[in-house]
């Protein structure tokens, strides 16, 4: 009897059954009610065994677009354990990016990181998706870069890891309690990419799958050198035929950096080419601009009489531009004054906001009075990198003065900096950037408060897509 | 604006659910024009004009990419009031093998077909049957009909196109082109689960981790007497948390048998289980076994019959304790082939069942395991149509066994009603009777498993969920 007991229960709770097995021998133990007895006590005993299985943490979806909200669940911890959410991300250019969370687990020994709170480390409060968007660079990596995308055939990945404690700083002693992968993708399946250099035009096209007739999306970005083409990618997921469009700093462009050479011609030759694609319906295409984009957004919408776009959307930006000129050096308010930015640095930083006042240059302005269709213009009451607040007031009176104003919707949104960028981008707050045609890097302020800043990012990618769905689909 | 929240737009407004931004929002100065335009250029939408310049019909899949055990939302959007269309799902195999399924709905007053929640009038199922377009395709006119749908390459996704047709069809025309198309990714691993080929000890077989230290629950799988290593059920499994190693016993290039012969003994099993339970990211204790067909078998003799081997668990899917070798090797079809006369009698609609070739077996209980000496939670799944083999008679038996014995409390048993032999997980599209080669004889031959699609397809999703219960239950939580 006592060898089956010894067996029946060993089978049953391997680690701590000895002890059990050993007092109920000893007290004689042995009918039949007394092992239901210790089979109830088996089950009421948290098995604290030293083979316990590991912490799981479960992700909904592991497999997402960049835009989407993960959940996430970790279960099997201890009661009431402390534990930091440890996420790393490798980019493109091999630099690590990591966050840390602090968490408790409950009395369950679960933590559920889209309902709890996080207690400390790179973000507090319950933020679902802060372990993304808190991300930086960690030591080793250059401070106070950007996270772009540039492939966005490929997605990003997310390491995600459970260590025990609190902890703000990982040290090659440290194992991880559980981790999970997690892919963020900038295209859906099926989405075609499509390189585009015709007719002087260089860009890229982004399909969703079909034959469609879509609607159609003109994406211009900033001053930065290059094609950026993950805003695009995107918006061909949510179902616009979108044209991701380098007008300045491209290597196929034939002018040298910095130096906006291309003129109206190119944006309408542009808009055409887009509006005469067979899956584009041609009376359905819009703009969307961002920072100097902005500028040439609302000149494709009022100076450019040969095209008749259906609304635009205006991120950090306004209706001018610091030139004197439509082409020229977008740098040169800047690089005139070069010697003057040896002042700047880290704690210091540069504001191009102080350089660019409001009007500028009126004669450059963009004729707001003649805007004729719906334009949305997203701004952060933080931009220090260009007025563009001030720039958006400023277009309201100008467009109730010149009775279009009910065409205008405009958001403004508070603790949020210049960068605002799909959902869950990691604030660009400070950057050491590289203008075209200085020598040297300059500190350089965009300011923004991290969690106002992500929120806003959420919010704004909300309303641009209700936006643009509004305009180019449903009316 | 709240006028116009399509679910497409629902969904947007899912993105942000912060609390902070709630109040963030109060304070935004959005400009009253914001409003105003809204009233003035938008209105019901059943009450929209339809302009030459109208934008297509949208096909929407959330998630379009997931793990193939997950449901699809499929929403189509921007079609006319109470259009009918077909919602045609098409699948290419890695075997270059074309499935197809059609699906016929008709949109209601917004234009709007919720796959989710909307009946199919007519095609390959009807009813409400939100992964129907998965589990109902079958070979494309083209392709030789009788084939599996099998994934081989389980680090590639199948890729399933979906695409939305004018009014109710049965067939792809080439006169007709798809209003929207959009395509979904099925994956069997998840980020991270990695793959591991193991060819030691003799063992053949391949090993799923998933990400991270561990240690992990470890479950050995073992499949039926077609043999070979199929290895998504593990892929998955391993994608929901369990280290998987799916081993091979018969019909293996790497197995120096011939083919369809069992030549292992015991020790290759023990070899392989223990092999799982001794990797340093394998909870030695918390490891059990699942087996279908042949594979249960396997499963309860290595608890019965060998003594070093101690399953926290099994899960036995339309197997036996009894199998059709005469000893512990032999040819598995040995017992088929040697009664089985003319083939050629055989087609599509009149498919050769396995199941009356072993029935004899059932009531000899002198080749039946001693079903009395499991010590282990076992859970059975036996199929109430299963044409290859008896399984619910079997599994039958094996409760009565056990009750005999007084360990009938170790046992649940689950039986599926119109369900034939190939339970596969979840949406994997349904086979009841395939073409496939019995060893011995050159021709392949018209074979039946059983099983109603739609009740065989719903049999697959809930034995799923109770297997990963079961498993997360005794190897994890207790």
């Amino acid at each position: 009897m006592e060898q089956f007991v010894r067996s029946f229960l060993a089978r049953q709770v391997p680690c701590i059954c000895d002890h059990l097995v050993t007092t109920a021998l000893q007290r004689k133990l042995f009918s039949a009610k007394q092992i239901t007895k210790i089979k109830v006590v088996r089950y009421s005993v948290q098995a604290v065994s030293a083979k316990q299985i590991a912490p799981l943490i479960i992700a909904k979806p592991t497999t997402a677009l960049a835009d989407e909200t993960v959940q996430i669940h970790i279960e099997n911890l201890q009661s009431n354990q402390p534990i930091t959410l440890h996420s790393t991300l490798k980019t493109e250019q091999n630099d690590i990016w990591e966050s840390y969370s602090h968490y408790i687990s409950s009395s369950d020994g679960i933590v559920q990181v889209d309902k709890d709170k996080s207690h400390g480390g790179s973000y507090t409060g319950c933020e679902p998706m802060g372990f993304v968007w808190s991300l930086k660079p960690s030591p080793g990596s250059p401070e106070h870069s950007r996270l772009r995308k540039h492939d966005v055939t490929v997605p990003f990945v997310v390491q995600v890891s459970v260590l025990d404690g609190h902890i703000s700083e990982w040290s090659s002693d440290q194992t991880a309690l559980a981790v999970i992968n997690l892919d963020f993708w900038y295209m859906d399946p099926g989405v075609r990419r499509i390189n585009i250099r015709h007719n002087g035009i260089v860009g890229t096209l982004f399909l969703p799958a079909g034959h469609g007739p879509f609607p159609g999306i003109v994406d211009l970005w900033g001053g930065v050198p290059g094609l950026i083409e993950f805003r695009a990618s995107l918006l061909a997921s949510h179902g616009f035929a979108t044209l991701a469009l380098a007008y300045i700093g491209h290597p196929d462009l034939p002018y040298p950096k910095g130096y906006l050479g291309v003129t109206s011609e190119y944006f309408e030759e542009a808009y055409n080419f887009l509006k005469n694609q067979p899956q584009v319906v041609k009376d359905r295409i819009g703009i969307i601009g961002y920072c100097s984009g902005v500028f040439i957004s609302l000149r494709m919408a009022t100076e450019m009489l040969s095209i008749n776009p259906r609304c635009v959307v205006g991120v950090s930006g306004g209706h001018f531009w610091a030139m004197s000129t439509r082409t020229g050096h977008l740098y040169a308010f800047m690089t005139e004054k070069e010697n003057d930015f040896n002042i700047f640095n880290k704690k210091n930083p540069f504001i191009i906001k102080d350089m660019i006042p409001l009007p500028y240059e009126p004669s450059q302005e963009v004729e707001v009075e003649k805007i004729r269709c719906p334009v949305l213009l997203i701004s952060g009451e933080d931009d220090q990198a260009f007025p563009s607040v001030e720039a958006s007031h400023y277009i309201e009176k100008k467009m109730k003065e010149a009775g279009n104003s009910h065409l205008l919707s405009r958001i403004c949104y508070p603790g949020a900096g210049h960068a605002i960028q799909p959902p869950f981008t990691p604030l660009c707050r400070l950057l050491y950037y590289s203008f075209p045609g200085f020598k040297e890097r300059v500190w350089t302020l965009f300011g923004g408060e991290e969690k106002a800043h992500a929120a806003a990012q959420v919010d704004a990618w909300k309303q641009i897509l209700i936006f643009l769905k509004q305009h180019l689909v449903l009316s | 604006m709240t006028r116009v929240l399509s679910p497409l737009l629902a969904w947007h407004a899912s993105l942000s659910k912060q609390p902070f931004m709630a109040a963030a929002m109060q304070r935004i100065p959005v400009s009253l024009s914001w409003a105003a335009h809204d009233r003035r250029t938008q209105g019901p939408a059943s009450q929209r004009t339809l302009t030459t310049s109208q934008v297509a019909p949208v096909i929407v899949a959330r998630p379009t990419r997931a793990l193939s055990d997950d449901k699809v939302d499929i929403i189509v959007e921007n079609l006319q009031p109470n259009q009918p269309v077909t919602l045609y799902a098409m699948l290419m195999t890695e075997q270059k093998k074309l499935f197809e399924s059609f699906a016929h709905y008709v949109s209601n007053k917004d234009g709007t077909v919720q796959v989710a929640e909307d009946e199919s009038l007519g095609g390959s199922y009807t009813g409400c049957e939100p992964m129907g377009f998965i589990w109902s395709l079958t070979t494309a006119p083209e392709t030789p009909s009788g084939l599996r749908v099998r994934k081989e390459d389980v680090t590639t996704p199948f890729i399933v196109h979906v695409s939305v047709f004018d009014g109710h069809v049965f067939e792809r025309s080439p006169n007709k082109t798809a209003l929207a198309v959009t395509e979904v990714e099925r994956w069997f691993m998840a980020p991270g689960v990695k793959r591991v080929k193991v060819r030691q000890n003799g063992i053949v077989g391949t090993l799923f981790l998933p990400l991270g230290p561990g240690p992990f629950p470890g479950v050995m799988e073992l499949w039926g007497g077609a043999g070979g290593l199929n290895e998504f059920r593990a892929a998955l499994l391993a994608s929901h948390g369990f280290a998987t190693l799916v081993v091979a016993y018969t019909n293996h290039p790497d197995l120096p048998y011939p083919n369809y012969y069992i030549g292992v003994s015991d020790d290759y099993f023990q070899e392989a289980f223990h092999f799982l339970q001794n990797h340093h990211q394998i909870a030695k204790d918390r490891t059990g076994i699942l087996g279908h067909c042949i594979g249960q078998y396997i499963a309860l003799r290595m608890e019965i019959d060998m003594p070093n081997i101690r399953p926290r668990c099994i899960v036995g899917i339309n197997g036996g304790h009894y199998w059709p070798v005469d000893g512990k090797t032999g040819y598995i079809f040995e017992i088929i082939t040697k009664k089985l006369m003319n083939t050629q009698q055989y087609t599509e609609d009149n498919p050769l069942c396995m199941k009356p070739f072993m029935t004899h077996l059932l009531n000899k209980p002198s080749c039946h395991l001693d079903v009395g000496k499991i010590r282990c939670p076992i859970l059975l799944f036996s199929s109430e149509d299963d044409q290859a083999f008896a399984a619910k008679e079997t599994s039958l038996d094996i409760e009565r066994k056990m009750k005999l014995a007084g360990n009938s409390h170790l046992l649940t048993r689950v039986t599926y009603p119109k369900t034939g032999h190939l339970i596969e997980p979840p949406f994997a599209p349904v086979t009841p009777v395939s073409f496939s080669p019995i060893p011995g004889i050159e021709d392949k031959v018209w074979l039946a498993w059983g099983g109603e699609k739609r009740s065989h397809a719903h049999a697959q999703d809930d034995l799923w969920q109770r297997t990963l219960s079961f498993l997360n239950q005794h190897l994890v939580l207790s």
